[in-house]
């Protein structure tokens, strides 16, 4: 007996794969094929045919091989999942940025309307004339022109004469014009304090020359002379 | 065969997995069918409109307000902007105590109990209010009350910061006045009242109070506002992935004037000093160039300032155009200008003037005391003899006389971009009666506005054409486009050399003057006094004048234009005039415009037939 294997009777007649229908018609034509030589001899032959019982392709599918292909669709859709998450966490975290930018922008622009401000309150003319005044400015009038392509001049330029008109009479050189009714900003706040400051000491002043008159008329009558004028009066500056 | 069996068999157990497999996969297939037809249910047909709720519950839709555009003096400076302020709210129901992470001086931040007292204690330090009136302002049932209006971003940032759940602060805008009272009148003042609708209990509207170029540039001041509609979530933060939509709102449009604000501040100045000192009901001036009608500077003694909550409504506009007055003296270079034009006499045309002039039983009379005189034109414009004027004027029909009037823009809007003009009053020629056909000649028996006035000597400055005055100079759209407001075509009036000749009988009024007021160091000026008898308020006749000066300089090429004008000022009709101010004004609108010196001489005539008696 050789080491093949044996089959028998009984096995050759329903070989395996006997779902599919090629090998079924295989079977029956061996079979009638087997039929046929019953009456011949050759027993060998026979049996070796039995032995060479066709051979199917199974369909299966190892069992290693199944595992390796799930666990590839799996890792590929987890990593699809995770770049959607990370996708739409990154877009969260810039929208969540945009509102601290947002937040900046306006705390830059209202910070720049204030100092805007500031500065629009003291370029106003009437804050600009007070404070060229408490500085000690004078206006001046009498101006001379230059003529630069003809290199001349015209009008005579002369400094500022201290008027010694009484303060009393209205005056276009000092500013009778109220600040700008902007009460929340610093620089009125500022200007309405050194308004104050200014209006004091123009009082003291006042009071003083008053004071000196009143001396110096004493004095006149005392000594009945006939210069009955003021003392020079200390320069108010406007 | 038994051979037969197992696979039978065989295949009978497979079809029995295959049943079982069928079961399993029908099952498996129809509950997703199952959960499919309940999805498009739910979310595709969406019958109870779940969906749609959900939607409306996180969509937000707000309205994104327009910026209103500046208004700016010619050279850019701003003169009315809008900022961004708060109003401090509080929900009353939700007045409690409070936990406040703290941050303590190692670092770490530890939960403090606040109570109410204490946010007010807190609130009336930050707001400068008093505590009572914070701690009334807490209390009460209204989801919705207001502490404080009008709080700068600065102070809000501040309240901020103290993390009171129950406190808020809503977005307002302002609208701010850089300059005061400087131009107050001029640029106005945007005003939105919240008034209850008519016939309603509850119902309220906003109504617009503006007044000026606010009110008369509202379209272009005011932009569109736009809206953002977006998705938000619990924590308040847009949903990025959300329906969005966004209208971006047109800011206003800025509009540039042609005044200048240090003009107008100096003009404020002269006049305010010389109201004051004559104890005047008000004074105004107008600055003007000649050449193309722009108007430098409107002034009034006293002005509302826009930012300010009290002013009175007179000061509201200004009076140079709003006020009718009579001009007076100032009429007779409309009258000079008219007899020159048609021919019937020029600046040295001799006349024969009585000590006073008797017409039609009307008695003429001059302001000063004077025998019969030989004068020339030039003569009787210099001292401003009314006798002379009528003897020149009455050469003009009635007609003729109204027809000239009329011609100069008298009795019509001046044009000027601003709400709130005068129009004047020039009665027609068959109304007027038998002295006011002569009276017209110098400026009594009408009713001009002083800037209507100041357009006669516009006219003769521009070569005899009378412009429209103009107060815009351009718009500027937000991308910084300026439209620049047309110089409109002018009227001819006279001729060309007519004008000439006025301009010589303006500079000898101030040449021949005895005071000289009105001369401005280095530059050859001229103009006319007016002194008319103002009409009384209350009663029939007069009550007190109204002066004033009109001049132009350099009179050899006139550039500008001042006229002064007061009313009603007190004390001698000699001494208050408004010349010295024209020259102060004057002086100052020539160098502040680096106007070149005249190089000529003044152009003196005689003022009578024999030159020896001058």
């Amino acid at each position: 007996m050789s080491a093949e294997p044996r089959f028998n009777e009984q096995q050759a007649s329903t070989p395996a794969g006997a779902h599919l229908s090629v090998v079924r018609e295989k079977a029956a034509s061996q079979a009638a094929h087997k039929s046929q030589r019953a009456g011949t001899a050759k027993q060998a032959r026979p049996a070796r045919r039995r032995e060479r019982a066709p051979l199917a392709v199974l369909p299966s599918i190892g069992p290693r091989g199944r595992r390796h292909y799930v666990f590839f669709v799996v890792l590929g859709i987890l990593m699809a999942l995770a770049m959607i998450l990370v996708l739409n966490i990154k877009i969260t975290q810039r929208q969540y940025e945009l509102v601290e930018l947002r937040a900046q922008e306006t705390a830059l622009r209202q910070e720049n309307e204030q100092l805007s401000q500031e500065i629009e309150f003291y370029q106003a003319p009437q804050s600009l004339a007070v404070r060229a005044s408490q500085l000690g400015m004078v206006a001046a009038h009498q101006q001379a022109t230059l003529d630069i392509r003809g290199n001349t001049i015209s009008g005579t330029p002369a400094p500022v004469v201290k008027s010694e008109n009484d303060s009393d009479k209205p005056d276009y050189n000092k500013n009778m014009i109220d600040p700008p009714a902007l009460s929340d900003t610093d620089a009125y706040a500022t200007a309405t304090q050194r308004a104050q400051e200014q209006a004091q000491k123009e009082e003291k002043e006042k009071a003083e020359k008053e004071k000196k008159e009143k001396e110096a008329k004493a004095s006149a009558s005392a000594t009945a002379t006939p210069n009955s004028s003021a003392k020079p009066t200390p320069s108010s500056n406007q | 065969m038994s051979s037969r069996k197992p696979a039978e068999d065989k295949r009978q157990t497979q079809y029995a997995m295959g049943r079982r497999g069928f079961l399993a996969s029908t099952l498996a297939v129809g509950g997703t069918a199952a959960l499919g037809g309940r999805l498009l249910y739910l979310q595709g047909l969406d019958p109870t409109g779940r969906a749609a709720k959900a939607l409306e519950q996180r969509t937000r839709t707000v309205e994104v307000p327009a910026l209103r555009g500046e208004i700016l003096d010619i050279n850019g400076n701003v003169m009315a902007r809008t900022v961004q302020r708060y109003n401090i709210t509080v929900d009353q129901k939700a007045v409690q105590d409070f936990d406040r992470n703290v941050q303590q001086d190692d670092g770490t931040y530890k939960s403090e109990k606040i109570s109410p007292v204490q946010v007010v204690y807190e609130l009336a330090d930050i707001l400068k209010m008093k505590d009572n009136d914070v701690k009334t302002a807490l209390d009460g049932d209204s989801s919705y009350h207001v502490i404080k209006e009008n709080v700068t971003p600065d102070v809000y940032n501040r309240i901020s910061a103290l993390d009171i759940p129950y406190i808020y602060g809503e977005v307002i805008s302002d609208r701010l006045y850089p300059d005061g009272s400087v131009g107050g009148s001029i640029v106005g003042r945007y005003s939105i009242i919240e008034e209850k609708v008519e016939g309603t209990e509850n119902d309220v509207q906003d109504t617009n109070y503006s007044v000026g170029i606010e009110k008369v540039f509202e379209e272009e001041l005011a932009g569109v506002s736009g809206s953002r509609t977006y998705e938000i979530s619990a924590d308040g933060v847009r949903i990025p992935v959300g329906e969005e939509h966004i209208k971006q709102a047109e800011n206003g449009k800025s509009v540039r004037l042609t005044i200048n604000q240090d003009i107008q501040y100096f003009a404020q100045q002269v006049v305010k000093a010389r109201a004051d000192e004559l104890k005047a009901e008000w004074a105004c001036a107008v600055v003007m160039d000649v050449r193309d009608g722009s108007v430098l500077a409107l002034a009034d003694s006293s002005t509302m300032d826009p930012g300010s909550e009290k002013f009175k409504l007179e000061d509201m506009t200004p009076r140079a155009i709003s006020q009718a007055v009579e001009p007076g003296s100032t009429e007779k270079l409309l009258t000079a200008s008219a007899v020159i034009d048609q021919g019937l006499a020029d600046p040295l045309t001799v006349f024969d003037v009585p000590a006073q002039l008797e017409i039609d039983g009307q008695t003429i009379t001059d302001a000063f005391d004077h025998g019969a005189e030989k004068r020339t034109l030039n003569g009787i414009i210099a001292d401003s003899m009314n006798t002379g004027t009528v003897l020149a004027g009455k050469q003009l029909t009635p007609e003729q006389r109204y027809d000239w009037i009329k011609k100069y823009g008298m009795g019509e809007y001046t044009g000027i971009e601003l709400s709130g003009e005068s129009q004047g009053l020039v009665s027609d020629w068959r109304e007027w009666d038998v002295r006011q056909q002569y009276t017209v000649l110098f400026g009594q028996g009408v009713a001009q506005t002083p800037l209507q006035t100041c357009m006669i000597y516009q006219t003769l400055g521009n070569k005899g054409v009378r412009l429209k005055p103009r107060i815009v100079d351009a718009i500027i759209d937000t991308d910084g486009t300026e439209h620049k407001t047309e110089v409109a075509e002018g009227i001819r009036v006279v001729s060309e050399k007519t004008a000439e000749q006025c301009l010589t009988l303006m500079e000898n009024v101030v040449e021949h003057s005895k005071t000289g007021d009105a001369k401005v160091n280095g530059y050859r000026v001229g103009g006319k006094t007016g002194t008319a008898e103002a009409p009384s308020e209350t009663k029939a006749g007069f009550d007190g004048y109204t002066t004033s000066f009109i001049g132009l300089a350099p009179i050899e090429d006139p550039q500008y234009l001042v006229g002064i004008t007061l009313q009603r000022p007190q004390g001698s009709v000699y001494t208050v005039g408004a010349t010295a101010q024209f020259s102060q004004l004057m002086e100052k609108v020539l160098q502040t415009y680096n106007v070149p010196h005249s190089t000529t001489e003044p152009n003196v005539l005689p003022k009578f037939e024999d030159k020896d008696k001058e």
